[in-house]
Parts: C-alpha cells; sequence; structure tokens
C-alpha cells in the first residue's frame, strides 16, 4: 500500500473542512481521483486539488498512510476513518478524527479542540498538547453520546472539559488539563498525570477519573470510599496515598474519581475517616 | 404591481360557497379583481388546469416568535449540527429542526401554502421581543395573542368583579402590546406558581393571595372580551393540561361557554385539545377522552378546539404552563429551562420525544384525530400540531391524510402500541374528511375565528390576493387511497400568491416579501380609558420593574403594522 504527501498550497486563512481526508476514501484511488475530492476553503467548494499539493511514494507499507503538513486551520481530518495511519507532521486543526472508527492517527505537534469527538475506535497519539473538549460530544446532545470507544493518548497537557459526556474508551494526558475532565460521562476512563484546574467528574454517572497532580478544587457531590496505594488506567499509573471518592451523587452517578492525597492537602479531613487500603478493591 | 389570471384551476372556497368548480380569478395590486377588468396587455396568465386552487392557509396556533421560542433554539444546540441551508437566490440561510429560525419558519409555511400565522402567547412585558422577531419572519401576516390569565392587574379587577374596569384594562393591555387577542394558559396556575404550587389546578380550586377560582378567571375574561366585541375569542389552554383524567376539566371548560356568548358567534376557543383530553387516574390507565370531548363539543355551537395532534419524533415543547413543564422536566430528565415574567405569567422549556411504542404516546396520538373525527364539523375543528409542541407545523399534511384516509391512520396504527390502541375509539373510526372539509379547517373556519373573513380566507373580490395553488386534482385522485400523493402534493405548493405575488413555485421559495403583523384597536369611551391608565400607572411601580412608557410598544417598532378597527359595546 502507498504512502500519501499531503502539503497546502498556501497559507490558509480560514477553516478548511477536509473530511474528505481520510484512508477511507483515499484507498484504491489514483492521484488524479484524490485530486477531485471536495474541500470547503471557508464557504467556498473547491477540488483538493486547488489547495493541496498531493504526491505518493512508491515505498510499500503495511497500511494506507497520509502524511499532511502542519496547519492549524485543516479540520475534520480522519472524519469517520477506519483503518490506516494518518501522521500530522506539526499543528492540527479543530476536529481531527471526529467520529472515528479504527486506524491509527499521530500528531507531532499540538492539536486544535474537539480531538477525537465522538470516536467509536482506533488510536490517536498527540505529542504536543490537545485543545478543550477532548473525546467529548457536541454541546447539547446527551450523555454518553461522545467518545465510546479507543484510546487517546495526549504527551502534553489537555484543555478543559475532555472526555465531556464520555461512555467508553480511555483518555490519557501525560501533563495537566483544564477544568472538568469527565463531565457527565457515562463509562470510560481518564488519566492525567499532571493537575487539573478543578471540578472533575462533575454529573458523572460511571466510569473512572485518575488525576496524579494538584487538584484546587472538588465538587461536594463526591463522597470518600477508600485511600489506596496506587491508581492506574491500564498500564499508566500513579502512586502515593490515593483518595477514590464516589460520585457524582447530583445525577445518583457511581463514578471512580482518584485523587492525590499527598499533593492535595485539603483532601485529607476527608481521608481520615477511612482507613488505609490495598490496591484497588473494585 | 403587475397583476396574473390563474386560469382553469379547481376552486374551493367555501366562504363563498364554491366547492370544485372551474373558476378564473384575477388579481390586481395585491387583492382579488374581477378577472374581466384586467388589462390584458399587462396580465400574466398562470396555467391552472388540473390543479387546485384554495385561499392562503391560516394557522390559528403556532409558536413561532418571542421569548420562550428564543430560548428553545438556544436549549437545542444539537437541532443545529446538521440542518443548515445555506442562503441562496436572495434568500436567507435556514437552520433549527424542533424550533426552526425564523426564515425557515416563513419559508416553510409559505411551501405549504399558510399565508397567516398567529402567535399563540406572548407575555405583554416581553411582547417588544416577538414583535421584533415576527418582524422577521419572512411572507406571512402573523399576530400575537396576549397572557392574561395570571396578570395581576388584570387578577385585581376580576376579583373587585369590575367587569368594565377588566374589559378597559384589556383593551389597554391589546393596545399597549399591539396584540390581537386574550391568552389563557391553565388559568392561575402561574400565579399558585409563584407560591411554589400550581400543579394540576382543577377549576375550582382556589388560587393563592387572590379569592379567586380558573372558573371565575375564565368566564369574566370571556364576558370582558365579548364585550369588547374582540374579532377573537378568548384562546383557552384549560387547567391540568398534561394530567391523567383531565377530560372532564375540558367538557366542563367547553360548557362555561354558552355562558356568557352571544348569538351563534364562537365564544371560546379551546387549544390543543389532544393534551387536555386524557382518561384515566394514572399514566398506566391513560386512555381517551376524544369520545366525550366530541359529544360536549358537537352541544356547545359558541365553542371550538384546535387539535395539537402528536406527530412521532423529536419535539420542544414550550408553554407559559410552567408548572406542567416541570413535571414534564422531572418525566424526561434531560433539559428544561424556565422563566417567571414579573408579575405576568411565566413559562417552561423541555425537550420531549413522542414514540411510536410507547402507550401514552399512542394515546395522545389517537386523542386529536378522534376529536376531530367525531365531531365531524370542521368549522369548528381546527388542524394544528402547536408547533412546536406536538410536532413540526411541517407535518401538517400528514395529518391531514390522517384525517382524509381511514387506511393513512391504519398503515400508522401498525406501528403503534396495541395495548393503548385498545383503549381508544380510533380504531373503528371510519370517518373521512374529503378536500372541502380540509379548506373548511384550514381556510375558511380559522378566518372566521379570528374575524378576518372580510378579506382572509376567501376568493372573493376584495379579498386579500393570498392564494394556494397545489398540484393535485381533487377530481381525479380519490385520497381515501392515494393519501401518499394528497400528503405530497399539499407539501409543497405548486404556486403561492403572498398579496398578489409569486412567492413559491414549484415548491421553492421564489420571492422573501413580508407580510403584515395585525393587532387590534379597540375604541373604549373616553372617560374609562383615562381611569384605567391612571390605575394603570398607578400600579406600575408595585407590579413592574421598568417604567410604564417604556412598556408600551410604539407603532413605529413594527415592521407593517395592520391596524383591525374594533367597536366595542361599552
Ligand atoms: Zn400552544
Amino acid at each position: 500500500m502507498p504512502r500519501y504527501f499531503i502539503q497546502p498550497k498556501k497559507e490558509f486563512h480560514v477553516p478548511v473542512d477536509a473530511r474528505s481526508m481520510s484512508p477511507d476514501n483515499i484507498k484504491g484511488k489514483s492521484i488524479k481521483e484524490i485530486l477531485e475530492l471536495p474541500v470547503w476553503e471557508g464557504n467556498s467548494r473547491l477540488r483538493l486539488g486547488e489547495i493541496f499539493e498531493v504526491s505518493c511514494s512508491p515505498e510499500p507499507e503495511d497500511t494506507v498512510e497520509l502524511i499532511i503538513d502542519s496547519s492549524n486551520k485543516i479540520r475534520y481530518v480522519g472524519y469517520k476513518m477506519s483503518e490506516g495511519r494518518i501522521i500530522i507532521e506539526g499543528e492540527a486543526g479543530c476536529f481531527l478524527g471526529y467520529k472515528m472508527k479504527g486506524g491509527m492517527m499521530i500528531v507531532r505537534g499540538n492539536a486544535d479542540s474537539w480531538l477525537g469527538s465522538k470516536m467509536k475506535d482506533g488510536i490517536i497519539e498527540v505529542f504536543g498538547n490537545a485543545g478543550d473538549h477532548l473525546g467529548s460530544k457536541l454541546p447539547g446532545e446527551k450523555p454518553g453520546k461522545g467518545m465510546s470507544g479507543g484510546e487517546i493518548i495526549v504527551h502534553g497537557s489537555a484543555g478543559s472539559y475532555i472526555g465531556e459526556g464520555m461512555s467508553g474508551g480511555r483518555i490519557i494526558v501525560e501533563g495537566s488539563s483544564g477544568i472538568m475532565p469527565g463531565y457527565s460521562m457515562i463509562g470510560g476512563s481518564i488519566f492525567i498525570r499532571g493537575g487539573c484546574n478543578g471540578l472533575p467528574g462533575a454529573r458523572m454517572v460511571k466510569g473512572k477519573i485518575v488525576i496524579g497532580g494538584v487538584v484546587p478544587r472538588i465538587l461536594p457531590s463526591f463522597h470518600p470510599d477508600s485511600v489506596l496505594s496506587k491508581g492506574k488506567v491500564g498500564k499508566w499509573a500513579v502512586t502515593g496515598r490515593i483518595l477514590l471518592l464516589i460520585g457524582d451523587s447530583v445525577v445518583g452517578g457511581r463514578g471512580r474519581l482518584y485523587l492525590n492525597l499527598d499533593l492535595n492537602k485539603y483532601l485529607e479531613e476527608l481521608a481520615e475517616l477511612l482507613e488505609v487500603g490495598g490496591v484497588e478493591a473494585w | 404591481m403587475k397583476s396574473f389570471l390563474i386560469k382553469g384551476g379547481i376552486v374551493y372556497d367555501p366562504l363563498n360557497g364554491v366547492e370544485g368548480e372551474v373558476i378564473d380569478i384575477g388579481l390586481r395590486n395585491g387583492v382579488i379583481v374581477d378577472p374581466s377588468s384586467l388589462d390584458p396587455r399587462e396580465t400574466i396568465v398562470v396555467d391552472a388546469r388540473g390543479m387546485m386552487v384554495v385561499p392562503g392557509g391560516i394557522d390559528v396556533h403556532s409558536h413561532i416568535a418571542g421569548p420562550k421560542v428564543n430560548t428553545g433554539r438556544v436549549m437545542m444546540v444539537e437541532d443545529h449540527y446538521l440542518t443548515n441551508i445555506p442562503g441562496k437566490m436572495g434568500l436567507r440561510s435556514q437552520t433549527g429542526r424542533t424550533v426552526p429560525n425564523v426564515y425557515k419558519i416563513g419559508y416553510g409555511y409559505a411551501r405549504l401554502g399558510y399565508t397567516t400565522v398567529v402567535e399563540a402567547a406572548s407575555p405583554p412585558l416581553k411582547t417588544r421581543h416577538t414583535h421584533e422577531e415576527l418582524d422577521s419572519i419572512p411572507i406571512i401576516d402573523k399576530m400575537t395573542l396576549i397572557l392574561m390569565d395570571s396578570n395581576w392587574i388584570a387578577l385585581d379587577y376580576i376579583s373587585e368583579g369590575d367587569l368594565k374596569g377588566l374589559a378597559g384594562y384589556i383593551a389597554w393591555l391589546l393596545h399597549a402590546t399591539k396584540g390581537y387577542g386574550v391568552k389563557i394558559v391553565d388559568p392561575g396556575a402561574d400565579l399558585a406558581w409563584l407560591y411554589g404550587k400550581g400543579y394540576g389546578i382543577d377549576l375550582d380550586t382556589q388560587l393563592p393571595e387572590y379569592n379567586l377560582t380558573p372558573r371565575e378567571i375564565i368566564l369574566m375574561l370571556g364576558e370582558a372580551s365579548t364585550l369588547l366585541n374582540l374579532p377573537h375569542p378568548i384562546h383557552v389552554h384549560c387547567n391540568r393540561l398534561g394530567y391523567p383524567g383531565n377530560y372532564s376539566t375540558t367538557t366542563r371548560t367547553l360548557e362555561l361557554s354558552s355562558k356568557y356568548s352571544t348569538g351563534n358567534k364562537i365564544s371560546m376557543h379551546i387549544t390543543h385539545v389532544q393534551f387536555t383530553g386524557y382518561k384515566g387516574s394514572t399514566w398506566a390507565t391513560l386512555g381517551s377522552g376524544g369520545e366525550e370531548i366530541a359529544r360536549i363539543l358537537r352541544r356547545q355551537r359558541n365553542a371550538s378546539v384546535d387539535l395539537g395532534q402528536i406527530i412521532f419524533g423529536s419535539v420542544t415543547t414550550m408553554t407559559a404552563d410552567a408548572p406542567f413543564e416541570h413535571v414534564l422536566f422531572h418525566i424526561s430528565r434531560w433539559k428544561w429551562a424556565f422563566a417567571d415574567v414579573e408579575a405576568e405569567t411565566a413559562s417552561g422549556i423541555v425537550p420531549y420525544r413522542y414514540r411510536r411504542r410507547n402507550y401514552v404516546n399512542t394515546v395522545q396520538w389517537t386523542i386529536g384525530l378522534e376529536v376531530a373525527l367525531l365531531t365531524k364539523d370542521p368549522w369548528r375543528t381546527f388542524i394544528t400540531t402547536d408547533h412546536p409542541n406536538a410536532g413540526p407545523f411541517t407535518k401538517y399534511p400528514r395529518v391531514i391524510a390522517w384525517l382524509m384516509s381511514r387506511r393513512a391512520r391504519e398503515e400508522e396504527m401498525k406501528k403503534v402500541n396495541r395495548r393503548a390502541l385498545k383503549k381508544t375509539a380510533l380504531p373503528a373510526v371510519d370517518e373521512e374528511f374529503d378536500f372541502n372539509d380540509i379548506i373548511i379547517a384550514t381556510r375558511a373556519a380559522p378566518a372566521k375565528l379570528l374575524g378576518l373573513e372580510d378579506f382572509k380566507g376567501h376568493l372573493g373580490i376584495g379579498a386579500q390576493a393570498d392564494i394556494a395553488i397545489y398540484n393535485i386534482d381533487p377530481g381525479k385522485v380519490d385520497p381515501s387511497r392515494d393519501w401518499k400523493i394528497v400528503e405530497k402534493a399539499l407539501s409543497r405548493a405548486e404556486y403561492v400568491f403572498k398579496d398578489g405575488r409569486i412567492v413559491v413555485r414549484g415548491g421553492r421559495v421564489v420571492e422573501e416579501t413580508y407580510g403584515s403583523t395585525l393587532y387590534v384597536k379597540p375604541e373604549i369611551p373616553e372617560d374609562l380609558s383615562k381611569t384605567i391608565v391612571d390605575k394603570v400607572r398607578e400600579m406600575f411601580p408595585y407590579y413592574y420593574s421598568i417604567q410604564y412608557s417604556n412598556f408600551i410598544v410604539d407603532l413605529s417598532e413594527i415592521r407593517k403594522p395592520r391596524e383591525i378597527p374594533v367597536k366595542t359595546l361599552l
């Protein structure tokens, strides 16, 4: 299978809707056909070839691979993709991997908001930072309409509302995050190695949030359950004195929130009531 | 302005006794004229052979503008992701699904062949907003009803038993807001709601603060609007809406209509009767009260109803019946918006989904159709979906198909909840409406109910040139069998004329015009007017957070105002 290189012909000043740029769409097409695919620049519908240059390397690969140049104006890349690989050599725009169903996506720089929103399966790896609403649902939709499967790994930090309304899958953030991670989530897990700006797990019904760093504020609707020595999502783990809280009782939720007691002294008074436990019992 | 000759169409014009005759119609300067008076050199001939030519449709109850409609749009963000239609060829862009934007409302009604729509509920204080939005709705003529049942100044007059004062106050309020009529929503409930009550208030429940019952409120407002000789009678949304067993409240309210009526004029309009037609004592034992309501309605000649027919699918319910929306929020458990409008009224908004397999929703679906089919009086039963509460207005052709064809109903009945159907009369109903009945229920009767039969709802000489032409030959199509053809033809009018201009052609909007906003101006005696203004000015600082002078909507704030003068009996 070939490898395609896609480069913008100019610097974009308005958003470019490139939802046709997915391995599923490009597989088996000649360069000429690829250049005919529709894209939108602002409000005008163009052919892909009008604003992008596409070349193809003969090098055989195990799967279709798209290598796209850095531009944070290009949106919806990898829309509904189910196979193959997309590598973005730098910055990526909004809605990357929106409704993704499989395959792999690698971003070498930073990704904008709504990365992996509503994704069902596949892997997204970002080496820089990610924006808000990582793996989330769209505003107004019911809880559970967000990411439902797959994995998003961010080696930098992420913005606010990550995993909003998610129902499955995994979000890993190696850095820190903004406010309200896991807002109204009903399943899946979120791991944040660094801190979070506050209010994790608001309106969560089910699922798991592990935060390794400082959390300045938690909601009063979470109740302490036990103190553990470890909190983990898959192979990612934080160790130390970890407080497990259950909530959000505002919606009658049974979600699990793991917070670091050593870094968040104000949680001690909740923890005082509980004995020190072993590794998580659930 | 150009003149048109509509040639060879099959005309239905119930107000002039025309039923399916081939008649030529001439239009000039926005009114209907004698075809022989047209100058052939500047007349465009529209070939309507084999097509049905009818007056423009009139919707007596729809929620198209005002603060709650706009809040509904804001709340339903997810409606806007996949519904955007870019503006092209001089038209504006359209968006929204359960609560469309203003342009989609205007174009949507025009495509259906509707040219006049009544916004059914506007809080007096926020009617300035309602007018701003009505001004932005293209093509159709519009008017707005004003909420009065929980208005404290009105209640002051009612509790004092001062009928003349109340009539004067209604006249002042309609003048101040440029409204068209009196709307009563779950009378007294929003007053009780301020005290944390208001759930399931019945006709004879004592209201807090005022020594009053909803029955007295309805009777006094009914009498006062009869005294004022308003063109549209009181428009009542009954008590206990949405509660099992509420059909008896509706029938008792219907019986009030004869208490103050004069002659054979309709003195009370009961709206979205489907929502207030439930039998049974709990949701689990819910049944249809459609038969009983139809029986009482046949007897009460001074009352009319509109259906509020359920369309299965997603909707956004919005009503000034705030306590009920709070109940519905706890049933649907998703989103809820709520507002109190000072000392006037309140409102609530909750999205909801009607499901075919749902027992309660199926019972709801049958009630509207039962009332229409069993009453069999299209002059007093109007087709509405209480847009956007029971379904979008764009589904009117579907409701018409159900009314015209037993087969269409049977097709739907195959898909709905069986257990619920057994509790209703609909499966045994054979009645079918014909084309003339439909044109009465959507054109002639609404024009009469709104007191606009002089220039709307018919095709006689001098009438406003609002005409819909549908590509269907009533002589050749059997609606009972070919209901799908009827539904399709009525969904996209072949031609629509608004004020003598072609606005729709082949189901597409071709020109954007703006219709007028109708309002009433009741003439009341000078001295009464003075006492009312003095009293309102005196009470204003106690009841309102704004100045008296800021309350009054000026005519300059309305795009195309059209006054309907009213000679009162005061
Ligand atoms: Zn309504």
